[in-house]
C-alpha cells in the first residue's frame, strides 16, 4: 500500500492526500507517529486511523495541549536542578518525552538540540541547560532567527563555544565558525575571513555569574564586512546578514529533511529548494516547513518509510509509551548513553550523526538487553496493571488484532509466519516476546 | 558495503558446515569467519597512564647523584633498585617489567615528549591522543584515524575497555568504537531463557527485504554480532589466577583482552587506561600502588598471552601525558613535568633501552628536555607493526625509531 | 544465602509456606487441650525444637502466637495504616480484591473470621528450620484441632486438583502417607499432617526426619544440641524468637564474606570491625522481637576477648571498655550517634587490616588528604589529634524568610575532642581557612556566591564561621543556602558544622558537660549489664518528617524519574511515605561489647504511645 513512485523534487512535496490507490492506513499512521513522536499507542493509532489524516496533522501540531503539562514539568525541571547534576536533568527530560501530551514538540526540541549541539559535561551548570532546554522548547516550531538570536546570548551556547570571554583584542572565532558551519549555512558557504569579521560583531558578548552581559567596553564597534555586507554591525545584524544568505533556508531544509525523512538517500539542491523556499517566503517558520514535510508525498512514501534507524532515545520512548510502561530514567539514561545518546551529552558540536553510526556490533546487542532488561524488572510498573493486563487489554477486533505488530509496530514487516507466532507467544510469555522482538533487525527501523 | 555482504553470503555457506557438527544454531553462525582475523595481523594494546607518570621514579637514574639531590625524600635507595646499567633501573614494584626485559619482552623508550611542553592534563593529553597540534574544534584520534583510514570495513577494528569516557585518541568521524564496560555486554541477554532461541531463529531468518539498504546493514551487524557473542561465550569476567593477575580493574580488562585475542576476534587496536598518577603529595607508596598494579598485570597478560602462542602478535604500548618535575615539592610529591619513559612490549623486541635518559643537569625551566617525539614512537607502531601508512596518519613523516625485531 | 539444588523446589517452598498460611487463617476451633499432655514440655520458644533434626542451623518461631495476634490487632499502628487513603486506595485494587474473595470463599466455608481463625488456630505455635545436611527448609505448624485441620488439608487439595484439570494441567501432587502422616508430595516438596501437627518442607528426606520424630520423640534432636540450649539459656521469651548455628554455618562454607573476619572495606570496617570478630568466632546467634507499644529487636553473640583482632583496637579499646562520648542533644535533633572509634588507629592499621589494593588507595587518599591539611600527615597529625570517640550530630536548620533553598537539608556537624588542644588548634583552623579559600577559588570561577570568613568568641567558644554573601543577583532556592561551613573549639573539644548555629549550640552544651558521664544502655534489662555502650544512636521521626515534608516537591520531582511516574502517582507515593513516617515517633540503637557477648538493641517508638523516659 506504500506508494513506490521515484519522486521529481516538486512532486516529492505536494501533499499527500488519501485515495484509493493511497488509503490512510493504520501502517502510515504509526509511520508519521513514530517520525513527528516517539510513536502511538494502540489507541492512538487506532484513533489517527478512524479520525483521518488530516485531523490527525491538526492534533499533533496542537501545541497548547501541553500547556498546563509543561508547567508541571517547568516547576520540577527547577527543583532536580537545585540539587542534581545534568544527568538528572537528561532523565527529567527523558521523563517528559515519555509522558508529554504533544510528541512533536519534544521531538522538535530534541531536533535542535542536535543541532545546536551543547554538552552538559563542558557547561558544567545544569541551570543552564535547563535554561537553553526551555529556550530551544519554545522556539522550535516558530520562525528561526528569534530562535538564533536567543541562542546567540544562551549561557550554555557561550559556555560551551569558548565564546565567555570574547574580547575586543581577541575575538574567539569559535561561536562565529559554528555559526555558519553547523547552525546556519553548512561548509563552504563563507571564507574564513567571514568568520574573523563575524568574531568581531560578537566581542564584548559575555557570561558573569551564569547571566549574559553586553561589555560595551569589549565590544568592537568598527567596521566589519562579511558575505557581501559592509557596516558597524553587531552580533544580531550579523545573524541577520547570515540568514539572508540563500544558503540558509536550503541549509535547514536539508537538515530537517535528514532528520523526519530518511537517512541514507542524498538530497540534492533540488530536492531541498521547495521546503527552502517555504522558509524564506514565511521568515523561516519552522512549523510551516514542518507541516509540508510531514504532509507530503515522499514521506509517505517507500523513499521515507522504513528508511530511517530508531536513535536510542527514539527505541526507549517509543516502547516506554507504546506498552505505557513506567521506568527509573536516571538508570535508562545510563543504558542511554552506553548506546550513543543521552540527551544533554551529545558527543561533539556537530551533535549525533544518526543513522547507521547508531549500530555497531557492541550497540547492537545493547539496544536488545536493554528492552530485556527493562520488560524484565519487575519493580516497573505499567498503566495496565502489569504486562499481561496490558496484552488483555489490547484490542480485540480483528482488523487490527490480526497482525498488530506488523501494524502498529514496525517500519518493515516482518513475514506473516514469524509476526504470527510472535504475536502468540505475546500471550504465552509477554516479556520474553519483547525481548526478542527488540533482537530483530526490523525492530530498529523507524 | 556491497561486497562484505558478498562476503558474508559466502562464509554463510562455509560456516554451515560448522554448524552441523555441534548444537549450536545455525544463525549463530551465519557471521562467524567475518570477523575473524588473520594469524598475521598484529594486534596493539594501549596502556594510558593517567595523571603524568613520574617518569624518574619508574626507570630510576640510580648512577646520578642529581637525582638524588632533587628527591630528598622521594629517592628510592640505591641498594632497592633493580638495576639494568650502571646509570638506570626499575622501581623495585616493577619486577615484572624487569624480568620482560631480560626475556627480551620490554623496550623503554627514553626522554619521550615534544617540543614546548604543555603541563595542563587536558591539553597535553589532547595532543598525546590526536597526534596533532591544531586549532580545530573537532579533532579525531591517532587511532580513530588510523582505524578509517586502514581497516574502514572492518566491523569491530578497535575496543576500548572501561568504564570511564573514551579517550580522544580513537574518536573517528564517521563510525563511532564501541565503549565496552563488561563482557556482558557482548551477550543477548534472552538468550538465558531456553525458549528464546528457538523463537528467535525464525525470526532472525527472516529474510530482509533486499530495497531496504538500511534494513540490510541492520541485518549483517546483527549477524556479525551474535557471531562474535558466540565466540566471546564461557570468557569469564573474573581475572584468571593462573597467570598471576592482581584483583584490579587493570588486570581484570587485561585479562580479557588476552581472552579475546586468543577467540580470534577481529579487533586490532584495544584501549585500557590506568588512573591515578597526580601525585603532587606523598607521593611514595600511592605511585608505588600504581606501578605494582601495572607490573603485575602486564606481566600476569604477557604470560598468558606466551601462553596463547600470541606473544609474537600483541604489542603494548604504554605512555603518560607527561612526567613529573626533576625536583620534588614540599609535600614529598611531585608537579606536573615533561619527557617521560614509554614503554613497549611485545614477544620480541629488538632492544632493552631506545635512547639515552634525559641529561638531569641540562634542564628546561626544571624539566627533563624531550629527546624522541612521541609521534616517532607512533609512526614505527603504525608502520612497522600495525603495517599502515604512518604519514597519512600522522599528516607528517616521522622516523620510526625501528622497536620492533 | 542458602543454595536450594534448583529452582523448581524454591517455588514450591514459597507455595508451601502460602499454603500453610492459608491453613493457618483457617483451621479454627475453639482451644481444646485433650493433645496437651502428650507433649514433650519445653520452654515456648522451643516448642518445636525436637522435632528438627539435631543438623538445623537456623531455627525461628512464634510461640505465643495468639498474644502477638491481639497485639497487632490492637496496635494503633495498625490502626494507623489503615486509616491511610493510601492503603484504601490499594485494598481496591484488583490483586487485593482476588486475595479477599478467596479468603471470603474459606470464610464462607469455615464460617468464621479470618482474625478469630487465626487467633485460636495459631495458638500452639509455629516455627521454622533450616537444615543444611538435607538442603531443606520445612515449617511446622500445631493447630488445636485435628479433625478441622484434616478436613481443610484435603479441602485445599481438591481445589488445587480441580483447577489443574481445569485448564488441562495434571493434578501436580502424589498423596501418600508416611507411617502415621497424610502427605501429599509436590515434586521434591512434601505437605503432612500428623494429628493436630503440620509440616512443609521442600525436601522430603527432611519431612521424613521430622514426621519420625513427631511419631517416635528422638534423643538427639536440635532441642538437645549444646549450642541451642545455651541459646535458650541466654534468651528470655519473645514474641519471634530466632537461633542460628554460626559454628555449622561456617563449616557448611555459607557466606564465608560474613564470615572471614575481615572486610576490604574501610567504611565497613570502621563500622562493623569487631562484629566480625565475632562472626568469625561465636558458636551461635540469637534474635527476638518484640511488638508492643514499641517495636524491640535484639540480637545477641557470645564473645570472648580473646577473638578479639589486636588491629581493631580502634573498635573495641584498651580492654575492650571503649565507650561511647556523651551524646550532646541540641534544639530539633534529627539524629545524633556516638560512638567508640579510635579514627587514627583505624587509619594507621590500614596495613593490617586490608588487601593490598585498598592500601594503595588508602595510601593514595592519604597523600591528597595530607596536601589539604598543609602537609601535615593525614593519619598520625590530623586523625592522630583527635581523642578517641566520634558523635555526628544531625538537626534541623531554621531559615530566614529570604534565600530558602528549594531543598532544605538538615544541619550536620561532627565533634571530636583534642588531645593536646592548643598547637592543633591552630593548624586545624589554618587547614580550615585553606580549604574555605580553595573552596571560594572554585565558587568564584562558577560564578557562585563566596563564603566570608569570620571568627568569633562566643563565652569561651571560638567560632570560625563561613557564610555565603548574597546580594539580589543571587539566584533563587540555590541549594547553596544550606550552608554556613563553621569550625567552633570550645575547651578541648572540635565541633565541624555544616551549619553555624548548630556549631555555636553545641559549643555551649559541650560546656555544659560533667567529666565522667558516659551513655547508659537504655536497653538495659539485667543487673549484670555493664555501665556503657560502645555505639549509640538516638533520632526524632518527627523532626524527619518535618524536613521531609519541606521538601515534598523534591521528592515528588525524584520519584517521577526514579519510577517514570506521572506528577499523581509520584505524589501518592511520596504522601505513603509520609505516612508511614508519621506513625514513628523516635527511636534508639544499643550496641555493647561485654567480656562475654555482644548486644545489638533497637528500638522504635510509635506516635502516641512513647516510652517512658529513660535517661
Amino acid at each position: 500500500m506504500i506508494t513506490k513512485l521515484k519522486f521529481d523534487p516538486v512532486d516529492a512535496w505536494q501533499p499527500y492526500s488519501p485515495s484509493v490507490n493511497q488509503p490512510w492506513t493504520i501502517r502510515l499512521a504509526a509511520h508519521l507517529l513514530r517520525r513527528a513522536g516517539f510513536g502511538g499507542t494502540q489507541a492512538q493509532l487506532i484513533q489517527a486511523e478512524q479520525t483521518g489524516f488530516a485531523a490527525t496533522i491538526e492534533r499533533l501540531f496542537d501545541v497548547n495541549s501541553a500547556q498546563a503539562y509543561n508547567q508541571e514539568m517547568e516547576i520540577s525541571g527547577r527543583l532536580v536542578t537545585t540539587s542534581a547534576d545534568a544527568k538528572s536533568l537528561a532523565a527529567w527530560w527523558l521523563l517528559r518525552m515519555a509522558k508529554t501530551p504533544c510528541p512533536l514538540q519534544e521531538k522538535m526540541t530534541l531536533f535542535w538540540h542536535g543541532h545546536f549541539a551543547t554538552g552538559a559535561e563542558k557547561v558544567n551548570d545544569s541551570r543552564a541547560m535547563l535554561r537553553q532546554n526551555a529556550l530551544l522548547r519554545e522556539h522550535c516550531l516558530s520562525p528561526f532567527q528569534p530562535m538564533v538570536t536567543a541562542l546567540s546570548r544562551d549561557v550554555a551556547m557561550l559556555i560551551y563555544l569558548d565564546s565567555t570571554e570574547n574580547r575586543k583584542t581577541r575575538p574567539n572565532e569559535n561561536y562565529a565558525r559554528e555559526l555558519m558551519e553547523l547552525f546556519c549555512l553548512g561548509p563552504g558557504n563563507y571564507s574564513e575571513t567571514d568568520i574573523k569579521e563575524i568574531a568581531r560583531c560578537f566581542t564584548g558578548w559575555e557570561v558573569r555569574r551564569n547571566q549574559f552581559v553586553f561589555n560595551r567596553h569589549q565590544h568592537d564597534p568598527g567596521q566589519k564586512s562579511f558575505l557581501g555586507v559592509h557596516g558597524n554591525f553587531d552580533g544580531d545584524q550579523a545573524i541577520d546578514a547570515i540568514l539572508q544568505q540563500p544558503a540558509a533556508a536550503r541549509f535547514i531544509a536539508k537538515k530537517l529533511i535528514r532528520f523526519f525523512v530518511f537517512d541514507d538517500e542524498p538530497i540534492s539542491d533540488e530536492l531541498a529548494e521547495p521546503i527552502a523556499v517555504e522558509l524564506r517566503e514565511s521568515a523561516f517558520d519552522i512549523a510551516l516547513a514542518m507541516k509540508r514535510i510531514l504532509s507530503s508525498k515522499i514521506f509517505f512514501s517507500d523513499l521515507s518509510v522504513g528508511k530511517k534507524i530508531k536513535s536510542p532515545v527514539e527505541l526507549a520512548i517509543g516502547a516506554l509509551r507504546f506498552f505505557d510502561v513506567s521506568v527509573n530514567l536516571q538508570q535508562l539514561g545510563d543504558r542511554l548513553q552506553r548506546l550513543g545518546q543521552l540527551p544533554l551529552y551529545p558527543p561533539n558540536v556537530k551533535g549525533w550523526d544518526g543513522g547507521r553510526s547508531w549500530i555497531n556490533a557492541s550497540t547492537i546487542l545493547a539496544r536488545a538487553n536493554l528492552f530485556h532488561e527493562i520488560f524484565n524488572n519487575s519493580s516497573n510498573t505499567y498503566a495496565a496493571g502489569s504486562l499481561a493486563d496490558w496484552v488483555a487489554s489490547q484490542p480485540s477486533d480483528p482488523q487490527y488484532a490480526a497482525n498488530w505488530i506488523n501494524d502498529f509496530l514496525l517500519a518493515e514487516p516482518l513475514s506473516t509466519a514469524a509476526a504470527t507466532e510472535l504475536q502468540q507467544q505475546f500471550r504465552r510469555s509477554p516479556a520474553l516476546a519483547i525481548s526478542c522482538l527488540a533482537a530483530v533487525p526490523q525492530f530498529q527501523l523507524n | 558495503m556491497n561486497t562484505r555482504r558478498n562476503f558474508i553470503k559466502q562464509t554463510l555457506a562455509g560456516s554451515a558446515l560448522i554448524s552441523l557438527s555441534g548444537a549450536v544454531p545455525q544463525y549463530w553462525l551465519g557471521a562467524s569467519r567475518a570477523a575473524l582475523l588473520h594469524s598475521d595481523e598484529k594486534i596493539l594494546v594501549v596502556v594510558q597512564l593517567s595523571g603524568g607518570n613520574d617518569g624518574l621514579n619508574t626507570i630510576i637514574p640510580h648512577g646520578f647523584d642529581e637525582y638524588y639531590q632533587n628527591r630528598f625524600t622521594l629517592a628510592v635507595n640505591q641498594q632497592n633498585v633493580l638495576k639494568i646499567n650502571d646509570q638506570i633501573g626499575f622501581h623495585p614494584a616493577l619486577d615484572d617489567f624487569k624480568r620482560l626485559q631480560d626475556d627480551g619482552q620490554l623496550t623503554i623508550v627514553q626522554g619521550v615528549g615534544y617540543a614546548n611542553p604543555n603541563r595542563s592534563h587536558f591539553e597535553s593529553m589532547d595532543l598525546w591522543h590526536t597526534a596533532h597540534r591544531t586549532q580545530a574544534v573537532r579533532q579525531l584520534g591517532w587511532l580513530g584515524r588510523t582505524v578509517e583510514q586502514a581497516w574502514n570495513d572492518s566491523d569491530l577494528p578497535a575496543l576500548h575497555f572501561g568504564e570511564g569516557l573514551q579517550p580522544l585518541a580513537l574518536r573517528t568521524d564517521q563510525k563511532p568504537i564501541p565503549s565496552v564496560r563488561s563482557l556482558q555486554e557482548f551477550k543477548l541477554h534472552v538468550l538465558a531463557n531456553d525458549k528464546a532461541s528457538t523463537l528467535l531463529e525464525p525470526l532472525l531468518k527472516s529474510p530482509p527485504n533486499p530495497k531496504n539498504q538500511l534494513l540490510s546493514y541492520l541485518h549483517d551487524s546483527s549477524q556479525i554480532a551474535r557471531a562474535t557473542s558466540h565466540r566471546l561465550e564461557g570468557i569469564a569476567p573474573v581475572a584468571d589466577d593462573r597467570f598471576g593477575y592482581p584483583d584490579s580493574n587493570l588486570g581484570r580488562n587485561l585479562n580479557v583482552i588476552a581472552k579475546l585475542i586468543e577467540s580470534g576476534l577481529s579487533t586490532r587496536i584495544y584501549y585500557v587506561t590506568l588512573d591515578g598518577f597526580d601525585t603532587h603529595s606523598n607521593q611514595g607508596p600511592a605511585h608505588q600502588g600504581l606501578l605494582s598494579d601495572l607490573g603485575s598485570s602486564l606481566g600476569a597478560f604477557m604470560k598468558q598471552l606466551s601462553d596463547q602462542n600470541n606473544h609474537q602478535r600483541v604489542a603494548v604500548l604504554s605512555f603518560s601525558e607527561f612526567g613529573r618535575r626533576v625536583r620534588e615539592n614540599a609535600s614529598a610529591g611531585t608537579d606536573h613535568g615533561a619527557a617521560a619513559p614509554v614503554f613497549l612490549l611485545s614477544g620480541t623486541v629488538s632492544q632493552q633501552i631506545v635512547g639515552d635518559h634525559p641529561d638531569l643537569q641540562d634542564l628546561d625551566e626544571g624539566d627533563l628536555k624531550f629527546k624522541i617525539d612521541y609521534r616517532q614512537v607512533y609512526a614505527d607502531v603504525l608502520q612497522n607493526w600495525l603495517q599502515v601508512d604512518s604519514t597519512a596518519v600522522l599528516g607528517n613523516r616521522f622516523e620510526p625509531l625501528g622497536l620492533f625485531a | 544465602m542458602f543454595q536450594f539444588q534448583n529452582r523448581h523446589g524454591f517455588d514450591s517452598v514459597i507455595f508451601g509456606c502460602g499454603l500453610v498460611l492459608s491453613i493457618a487463617l483457617t483451621s479454627s476451633c475453639p482451644f481444646v487441650a485433650a493433645k496437651q499432655a502428650e507433649l514433650p514440655s519445653a520452654s515456648p520458644e522451643a516448642f518445636a525444637a525436637e522435632f528438627f533434626p539435631a543438623t538445623t542451623s537456623v531455627y525461628l518461631c512464634v510461640g505465643q502466637a495468639t498474644q502477638l495476634i491481639e497485639k497487632i490487632e490492637q496496635h494503633p499502628l495498625v490502626a494507623a495504616i489503615g486509616e491511610l487513603p493510601q492503603f484504601k486506595k490499594l485494598i481496591t485494587s484488583p490483586q487485593f480484591v482476588m486475595a479477599t474473595l478467596a479468603t471470603a470463599l474459606v470464610e464462607a466455608q469455615t464460617n468464621e473470621s479470618i482474625l478469630n481463625s487465626l487467633k485460636s488456630s495459631l495458638a500452639l505455635g509455629l516455627a521454622i528450620g533450616i537444615d543444611p545436611e538435607t538442603e531443606g527448609l520445612a515449617i511446622i505448624l500445631r493447630s488445636n484441632d485435628e479433625a478441622k485441620l484434616k478436613r481443610l488439608v484435603g479441602t485445599i487439595l481438591k481445589v488445587v486438583a480441580s483447577g489443574a484439570e481445569q485448564e488441562g494441567r495434571p493434578v501436580p501432587f502424589k498423596k501418600g502417607t508416611y507411617r502415621e502422616l497424610v502427605t501429599a508430595e509436590f515434586g521434591d516438596t512434601v505437605i503432612a499432617r500428623y494429628q493436630n501437627w503440620f509440616i512443609v518442607s521442600n525436601k522430603r528426606a527432611l519431612a521424613k526426619k521430622i514426621g519420625d520424630n513427631l511419631i517416635d520423640g528422638s534423643k538427639n534432636s536440635l532441642a538437645t544440641q549444646t549450642w541451642f540450649k545455651a541459646v535458650v539459656q541466654a534468651q528470655s521469651t519473645a514474641d519471634v524468637w530466632v537461633a542460628v548455628d554460626l559454628a555449622s554455618v561456617r563449616e557448611k562454607g555459607l557466606a564465608p564474606d560474613l564470615f572471614r573476619g575481615r572486610t576490604n572495606n574501610p567504611g565497613a570496617e570502621l563500622v562493623l570491625g569487631g562484629l566480625l570478630d565475632a562472626f568469625k568466632h561465636a558458636p551461635w546467634l540469637s534474635g527476638q522481637l518484640n511488638f508492643d507499644r514499641q517495636l524491640d529487636l535484639a540480637l545477641e553473640l557470645p564473645f570472648n576477648p580473646q577473638w578479639a583482632d589486636s588491629a581493631r583496637q580502634f573498635f573495641y579499646g584498651a580492654n575492650l571498655q571503649g565507650t561511647a562520648p556523651q551524646p550532646l542533644l541540641p534544639q530539633r535533633l534529627v539524629a545524633n550517634l556516638v560512638s567508640y572509634r579510635d579514627v587514627a588507629d583505624w587509619w594507621l592499621s590500614k596495613e593490617d587490616l586490608f588487601e593490598e589494593n585498598v592500601i594503595a588507595q588508602l595510601a593514595q587518599a592519604d597523600s591528597q588528604l595530607s596536601t589539604i591539611f598543609s602537609g601535615m600527615d593525614f593519619g598520625e597529625d590530623v586523625l592522630g589529634a583527635l581523642q578517641p570517640g566520634i558523635q555526628i550530630v544531625v538537626t534541623e536548620k531554621a531559615f530566614a524568610d529570604k534565600y530558602v533553598p528549594d531543598i532544605r537539608l538538615p544541619a550536620f556537624a561532627l565533634v571530636g575532642k583534642l588531645k593536646e588542644s592548643d598547637q592543633i588548634r591552630r593548624k586545624m583552623k589554618i587547614a580550615f581557612q585553606s580549604l574555605i579559600g580553595f573552596a571560594n577559588i572554585t565558587l568564584g570561577m562558577e560564578g557562585q556566591p563566596q563564603l566570608d570568613l569570620e571568627t568569633e568568641n562566643i563565652g569561651d567558644a571560638k567560632i570560625s564561621a563561613a557564610q555565603y554573601v548574597y546580594d539580589d543577583k543571587t539566584e533563587a532556592g540555590l541549594l547553596l543556602f544550606n550552608f554556613s561551613p563553621t569550625m567552633a573549639f570550645q575547651g578541648p573539644y572540635m565541633i565541624l558544622s555544616s551549619d553555624r548555629e548548630l556549631a555555636i549550640e553545641l559549643a555551649k552544651l559541650v560546656g555544659e558537660l560533667r567529666p565522667g558521664d558516659v551513655v547508659k544502655p537504655t536497653t538495659a534489662d539485667r543487673p549484670s549489664e555493664p555501665a556503657a555502650v560502645n555505639t549509640h544512636l538516638d533520632f526524632d521521626s518527627l523532626v524527619l518528617s518535618r524536613i521531609l515534608k519541606y521538601n515534598r516537591d523534591g521528592m515528588v520531582s525524584q520519584n517521577m524519574l526514579e519510577k517514570g511516574h506521572g506528577r499523581k502517582e509520584a505524589e501518592a507515593e511520596v504522601d505513603l511515605i509520609f505516612g508511614i513516617v508519621d506513625l514513628i515517633q523516635n527511636g534508639q540503637l544499643d550496641f555493647q561489647v561485654n567480656p562475654t557477648d555482644m548486644k545489638l538493641a533497637v528500638q522504635l517508638r510509635f506516635v502516641n504511645h512513647p516510652l517512658k523516659s529513660s535517661r
